[in-house]
């Protein structure tokens, strides 16, 4: 019963998935009924099990085809282990999410409903019995949303060449429109709370307070969502182009010196959506640079450009470990 | 249920450092993976049937000693990608210290020249 309700909104076996053998169709199916999230957080567990298990058709002849494919479904591991392995992720990245959202708005709740003096008048009781229930809440449906029903994004098939070096780190169109139906939302608020101050409008007779940090709010919403929509990253063989709100900055993949995750405390910024990284680069005068840039799942080829930023510093860092071997080394 | 013999109890408690290994040369993805152990192991690669391969790349992954990524495939499919993280190689490389003591230790003791019955030291 909860495990067909975590599927919804499609708990049923997507037939686009079947691959025309049968022996990978049954695995894929016995698989799926074992799995929770929406139909795309399900589709990455079946995407990576039946690339496996192609891949092991694909490398033997006709004739022993059966034979490899259940050699490799034994390989990959048993339908039941791989689902349990799926829920037990997605149930631990809940328990992870559901309090970071959860306590972020219901203090931000408790800033505005408070300082705002809509709850001067409220008992302490209150004002905690509030705090938890926004809390509960909130963070229940957004842990919920973020973890059983948005899967990170998959790269386009239309660049499915394993000879691409060119992609384009970027948001998907459903992103795209629900950052403007932020823009427009967190807009209309702010530009109440903004007339509010002038004791105009829906929230006229509300604080001064009030208004000031439901606009301050709204802003920082509407400039996030902004930022979001600007940002890209155009990928080449040498080099890369990140397009923001600064305007576009093209970095050679042999300038950069440095990438690595930053405090969290960064995703306060408007400028950095998702996890926040600092990309240190040398311009043509050889002084080092860095920018902050935040990369979520939802962001198509995001994981695949980082994997390519610490390949490239890695490689580097191997090449002179190399070199001080090389030159440390005694004349024979 | 049968128990695994002692051989692919330590072939399984292997094989988290034989994956790193793998992984050591470069990115790769899961049926990789797969042919790179099988080509290390050449015989003994039937021992690591009952060793599964998603439950411990994710295991590895939750822990921090991998990072994963898609790319494109070659037919048109994502193909997912496992690389090591930096902690990853530190976990490998303490692996292959610890190894090395146990091979010192069954040289001087277990492996040790012994003589045969009837002759003389």
């Amino acid at each position: 019963m909860i495990r067909t309700l975590l599927r919804l909104p499609s708990p049923g076996w997507e037939s686009d998935l079947a691959t025309g053998i049968e022996s990978i169709d049954n695995y894929l199916k016995s698989l799926d009924r074992g799995l929770v999230g929406s139909k795309s957080v399900r589709r990455l567990t079946l995407l990576e099990a039946k690339d496996f298990l192609l891949e092991a058709a694909e490398n033997v002849p006709t004739e022993k085809q059966d034979q490899a494919i259940a050699a490799a479904a034994e390989a990959f591991g048993k339908p039941d282990d791989v689902a349990r392995r799926q829920r037990s992720e997605l149930f631990l990245e809940f328990g992870r999410s559901a309090p970071f959202y959860g306590l972020g708005f219901a203090t931000w709740m408790f800033i505005i409903n408070y300082f705002g003096s809509q709850m001067t008048d409220v008992s302490w009781s209150g004002i905690v019995g509030m705090f938890v229930f926004n809390a509960f809440f909130f963070g229940t449906f957004m842990g919920f949303c973020m973890t059983f029903c948005y899967a990170q994004s998959l790269p386009d098939s239309d660049d499915a060449s394993e000879q691409t070096t060119s992609f384009v780190v970027s948001l998907p169109r459903s992103s795209i429109v629900a950052g403007w139906a932020m823009i427009v939302l967190f807009g209309i608020i702010s530009l109440t709370a903004l007339l509010g101050l002038a004791g105009v409008g829906l929230f006229g007779a509300e604080s001064f307070a009030f208004n000031v940090m439901l606009s301050v709010v709204g802003l920082w919403l509407v400039a996030k969502a902004a930022a979001s929509l600007l940002f890209k990253i155009h990928v080449n063989e040498a080099d890369f182009v990140i397009q923001s709100w600064r305007g576009l900055t093209r970095i050679p993949f042999n300038q950069v010196s440095g990438f690595a995750p930053e405090s969290q405390r960064y995703m306060v910024f408007p400028s950095v959506a998702g996890a926040p990284f600092r990309l240190k680069w040398l311009d043509q005068n050889g002084r080092e640079k860095s920018t902050m840039v935040g990369f979520n799942a939802e962001l198509k080829n995001a994981d695949r450009f980082q994997a390519l930023l610490e390949q490239t510093l890695e490689y580097r860092r191997q090449s002179t470990l190399e070199e001080i071997k090389e030159a440390v080394k005694p004349c024979d | 249920m049968t128990q695994p013999s002692p051989d692919q109890q330590i072939l399984r408690g292997l094989l988290d450092s034989l994956v790193l290994d793998v992984l050591s040369e470069g990115p790769n993805y899961g049926f990789g993976i797969l042919q790179q152990l099988e080509d290390r192991l050449g015989e003994a690669a039937g021992m690591i049937k009952e060793a599964t391969l998603y439950p411990l790349l994710h295991r590895l992954e939750e822990n921090e000693y991998l990072r994963s990524h898609l790319e494109p495939g070659a037919r048109g499919r994502p193909r997912k990608y496992y690389r090591m993280t930096p902690e990853g190689h530190a976990l490998l490389e303490l692996r292959i210290d610890e190894w090395h003591q146990v091979s010192k230790l069954l040289e001087r003791t277990l492996l040790r020249p012994r003589c045969k019955k009837g002759e003389q030291e």
